[in-house]
């Protein structure tokens, strides 16, 4: 018979091995990184990319030599005279349009190119924009009629594809034979563009990647580029915000015309041939080339790289299929069903991505935190709930002003506060009911501090750290920093900077609570308890920012200690508080001073008596920190129960407590009614009071310090006599 | 495990005999006469590409299987590449197959200049090129087909007949043409042209394209009887389009009256069934039958010798029959299926 205290010992250790195994699966596989590679822009390029790579596979299996170095020049022959076409298409899908006379136009650029080369003889300075601008020409037409008269595109270039083609079989029949013959001695340069070729891949294919390579540039970096976007992911809008769309959408036509005409030059030089059955069925290969390669038909969404990925992909469809020796029709009829997977993965993929992401994206992974310490009366915690100190703090802006997280006063003892709708609020000693708008910033002013010069530096959510002069503008000190190696998701961006101190040679230590989610996302942020947050150094002098330290659970209060080389932090997920050196011999120790908090440790602010302050923004709670075990179960809730039912932290009911640096707890103060200042995320001594701020809610409290030394100030403290 | 053993050596020694013997076998001479072995070394296992306009027309199948008949017959292979009526296909098609080596390449080609490129390159690496029924700019080794120009003296000569002096009709004549970059279109024209220009009581009211395409010749022919009610016959350049120009005569009631004069390879269905139901009065016959034949030996040919300097280009024209009510035979003309079969 075993003992009954043996399978407890068993059990835990089985538990304990269990949760060692968790512990090191969720170690080991970066589950986040998911919803980070898809997050990315060019994670549409991927499938793309991924049905280029199953065909070229198929293909080299099924055609023996397909890829060999003369089937490749051959290929790329055609891939160039396509590719030109498919930009043209690009820009006119990423605008919102369709292009369906593209074909027509190849054919009659074709003839056109002939005719001016072979029976006119000009030379190909005359020649090569004169054929541009024909293509541009039948564009203009199309673009005038869509742009500004507004007729529907498919129509409208249906129209214009029927037109234009019979235009051309008009000329073919009476000048066909008079065109496509030769002479002798062609004209200079001629040659080179339908034979020349580089390195074995034929002129055609070069001219084509340089000119993808712009329009790359253009639609990625340039004015224009940007416009089409806007046009094309949402008309109205772009409307409303001034963009001139019809302008736009004409100038797509356009250059879709003179782009049908860049290849249409290529093959007139390589094939001279007037034939009617020149660019027949071209629409429907360049556009399954176009939305194969991830270029949205609804518009807004497309780029170069998607434009060539799709046409390598079908250039090798129709040249394997052709050369697969398939019945008649085959190619065809691939070539449409392949245009329909296109579509129908567009719709699906178009339609889902948001939710895919979502769902990938909040990664939960495995945390311990050490064991609560207990709040009970009589436990001989610090932490005890024996007073509700906070209760009937006096209330201070209450009804004006909107989750002021933090504050500050000034010389003058006038209240300065952050306000959520974008303001900076001063309220005017004594008694604080006078009050005025101080600074408009535009974002939620969260962490506050005062520089040397007397100027409030602040944090703002979604912003970066910005400060307010005493001419009351507002200027940014930095809304970026260095950008580490291997991050996936760009964390250059300061999303959420949360506090801020300043060292006494002016630089600004401040912490970003988490790189992977904005401020209002606070909530996943906790459920994935994934140390994501970090603090940063910004240094006035040369105005750069670096990151000092990574991986930090929530990253919130900063404090300077006043040895002028280390400073503490809190880490709100985590109930910690922490300090680190940043100058001395010291540099770069980072240790822990207060590790089991009950509560949510937020900003830190200096006590009169050389001790500290710092806020408590919620209490932990023992389920929750179960859940923290369980990453599993946090992931299953997140995408299985509705948000107002998730286990989260618990943040309405919180304290004040004061610390010493070796990390004893000198005093805790309650609101246990929770009346008055139970979440309080920031806490600030002034002249004997004690002024507390919290994000959610409406007004700053302010309880009296028994036996504080009524003259200190954070601004002497700080600073002393400078001002 | 004795037992098993031995019974192992048993159908090694066995199994060893049998291979020895088969060797032997194998290792007997076949007869020469002299000529098999270096036959033999030149055909077998060489490969044939061949680039024809569309497999959807009745000669392109007939010729690729009588080719693919005689090559299996013989030891070699015949691939396709199907362009499906696409020129820039076709071209792209026949440039892969360059890439590829082949010893022989096939051309249908359908355009005046789009090949010449390709036939200059492959010739240039020592492939020889037979080009079927139409020529491009450029020769190739050798021709297969009609001499155009005689298709359309003989279809000149067929409308003076029906239409000329003592026939008591008009001589009102229209032509009906194919595509202008078409080598067949060009050629042929002229031949019509010259032998008319010898007859002044015939008299060309009409010269518009149909684009081989038989909806639109119908089209053509149907506003050209409106326009010329005292028409005596049309000239067509293609049976396949020249249907259309029959529909448009029968439509206005004049099968029999108005000539119906045109070309083509001698299809059963599309040849000699119309001619005996009155669609196409005259018809000349390039006979696709003879072509079949022609082209077998031809690549045969081609694969036992080596080009002659100067790259020298054979004119194998086919021979021509005009055809009408009176002289079709039964055996004239062939079906697709009994061509391929009796190939070769």
């Amino acid at each position: 018979m075993p003992r009954p205290g043996c399978a407890r010992l068993k059990l835990s250790n089985t538990m304990n091995a269990k949760e060692a195994l968790i512990r090191w699966r969720y170690r080991l596989i970066p589950d986040h990184l998911i919803g980070e590679l898809l997050g990315k822009s060019w994670m549409d390029n991927a499938i793309p990319f991924l049905i280029l790579l199953i065909t070229l596979g198929l293909l080299t299996n099924l055609i023996p030599g397909f890829l060999s170095g003369g089937s490749v020049a051959t290929l790329s022959q055609d891939l160039g005279e396509y590719l030109f076409v498919v930009l043209g298409m690009v820009l006119v899908l990423k605008a919102g349009g369709i292009d369906l006379s593209v074909g027509s136009v190849y054919a009659l650029c074709n003839f056109v190119a002939l005719g001016l080369v072979n029976k006119f003889e000009l030379p190909l300075v005359v020649a090569i924009p004169l054929v541009l601008a024909t293509g541009g020409l039948v564009g203009l037409v199309n673009g005038v009629l869509i742009g500004y008269l507004r007729l529907r595109a498919f129509l409208t270039t249906l129209a214009s594809l029927i037109i234009v083609r019979a235009l051309v079989d008009i000329l073919s029949v009476k000048y066909g034979f008079d065109v496509s013959a030769v002479s002798d001695k062609p004209v200079m340069g001629w040659e080179l563009l339908g034979e020349g070729s580089f390195l074995g891949l034929p002129s055609v294919v070069l001219a084509a990647v340089v000119a993808a390579a712009l329009m790359h540039i253009v639609m990625s970096r340039m004015r224009f580029g940007w416009h089409i976007s806007a046009v094309g992911g949402s008309r109205r809008s772009a409307y409303n915000a001034g963009l001139p769309v019809r302008r736009v959408v004409c100038m797509t036509y356009v250059l879709s015309g003179a782009f049908a005409g860049a290849a249409a030059l290529f093959h007139a030089a390589r094939m001279s041939s007037a034939g009617s059955s020149v660019g027949e069925g071209l629409e429907m290969i360049i556009l399954t080339a176009a939305v194969l390669g991830g270029n949205s038909l609804g518009g807004g969404r497309g780029s170069a790289m998607k434009g060539v990925l799709g046409a390598i992909t079908v250039v090798m469809i129709t040249n394997g299929l052709v050369r697969l020796g398939l019945g008649n029709g085959a190619a065809p009829m691939v070539l449409g069903a392949t245009l329909l997977a296109a579509v129908a993965i567009d719709v699906r993929w178009l339609k889902n991505r948001g939710r895919v992401l979502a769902t990938a994206y909040v990664a939960p992974t495995y945390d311990a935190p050490p064991v609560v310490r207990s709040t009970e009366v009589g436990s001989g915690s610090p932490y005890e709930k024996n007073n509700s100190y906070l209760t009937g703090a006096k209330s201070i802006g209450e009804g004006i002003v909107e989750g002021p997280e933090d504050m500050i006063l000034d010389d003058d003892d006038n209240l300065y506060c952050g306000d959520r709708r974008g303001d900076i609020y001063r309220f005017f000693a004594p008694d604080y009911t006078r009050w005025e708008v101080y600074a408009h910033t535009g974002g939620h002013p969260l962490g506050m501090a005062w520089n040397p010069e007397g100027e409030l530096v602040s944090c703002i959510s979604g912003m970066g750290l910005y400060k307010v002069t005493k001419s009351r503008e507002v200027v940014k000190l930095s809304d970026q920093t260095n950008r580490s190696l291997f991050s996936i998701i760009d964390d250059s961006r300061i999303r959420l900077a949360d506090d801020l101190d300043i060292a006494p040679d002016g630089r600004v230590f401040f912490s970003e609570a988490t790189i992977r989610y904005d401020a209002h996302e606070w909530m996943f942020d906790a459920l994935e308890a994934r140390p994501n947050g970090r603090l940063l150094c910004y240094d006035p002098r040369d105005n750069s920012t670096r990151t000092i330290v990574r991986k930090s659970n929530f990253a919130n209060g900063i404090c300077m200690v006043g040895d002028g080389e280390s400073f503490l932090y809190a880490l709100t997920w985590r109930g910690a508080v922490r300090r680190y050196w940043f100058d001395g011999p010291n540099k770069g120790r980072d240790e822990s001073v207060i590790d089991d908090c009950p509560g949510f440790t937020d900003n830190i602010n200096r006590a009169s008596d050389g001790n500290f302050w710092c806020g408590l923004v919620g209490m932990r709670s023992h389920a929750f920190d179960l859940a923290l075990k369980m990453p599993k179960f946090r992931k299953h809730m997140v995408h299985r129960v509705a948000q107002d039912e998730w286990i989260c932290p618990n943040l309405n009911a919180g304290a004040v407590i004061k610390f010493d640096l070796q990390g004893n707890i000198l005093a805790t103060w309650w609101d246990i009614p929770q009346e008055s200042h139970p979440a309080v995320t920031s806490v600030r001594e002034h002249r004997g009071n004690l002024y507390l701020g919290s994000i959610f809610h409406g007004r700053v409290g302010c309880v009296p310090i028994p036996g504080a030394d009524p003259n200190w100030t954070g601004m002497t403290s700080y600073w002393g006599g400078r001002k | 495990m004795a037992i098993y053993s031995q019974n192992r050596i048993v159908k090694a020694v066995f199994a060893t005999a049998l291979a020895v013997g088969t060797c032997g076998l194998a290792q007997a001479e076949r007869f020469d006469d002299g000529l098999y072995k270096p036959y033999e070394q030149a055909v077998k296992g060489k490969r044939v590409v061949f680039v024809p306009m569309s497999m959807s027309i009745d000669i392109t199948r007939a010729w690729y299987e009588g080719m693919k008949k005689n090559a299996a017959a013989k030891g070699y292979t015949v691939d396709v590449r199907d362009p499906n009526w696409r020129v820039d296909v076709a071209v792209q098609a026949a440039d892969q197959a360059i890439n590829e080596k082949p010893d022989v390449l096939v051309l249908h080609a359908d355009d005046l200049m789009a090949f010449n490129r390709t036939i200059k390159k492959a010739r240039s690496q020592g492939i020889r090129v037979v080009q079927l029924n139409i020529k491009s700019m450029e020769n190739g080794d050798a021709f297969i087909g009609p001499d155009w120009y005689e298709v359309g003296q003989r279809q000149a000569k067929a409308a003076v007949e029906f239409c000329g002096t003592g026939s008591g009709r008009s001589g009102q004549v229209a032509i009906i043409h194919g595509q202008s970059v078409s080598n067949a279109n060009r050629t042929i024209l002229p031949g019509i042209e010259d032998e008319l220009a010898k007859h002044k009581e015939i008299k060309v009211v009409a010269r518009q394209s149909g684009d081989y395409d038989s909806n639109k010749a119908r089209g053509v022919a149907a506003t050209i009887l409106k326009q010329n009610p005292n028409i005596c016959a049309f000239i067509g350049l293609w049976e396949s389009m020249d249907i259309g120009v029959a529909n448009a005569v029968r439509q206005a009631g004049l099968t029999n009256k108005v000539a119906v004069i045109t070309e083509g390879g001698g299809n059963q269905e599309s040849g000699c069934n119309q001619i005996a139901s009155g669609n196409f009065t005259y018809y000349v016959n390039w006979n696709a039958r003879a072509q079949v034949a022609t082209l077998v030996n031809t690549v045969d040919l081609m694969l036992q010798t080596k080009a002659a300097p100067g790259n020298a280009s054979a004119a194998l024209y086919s021979p021509l029959e005009t055809l009408t009510k009176k002289n079709v035979k039964p055996t004239t003309c062939w079906a697709p299926d009994e061509l391929a079969k009796s190939a070769n």
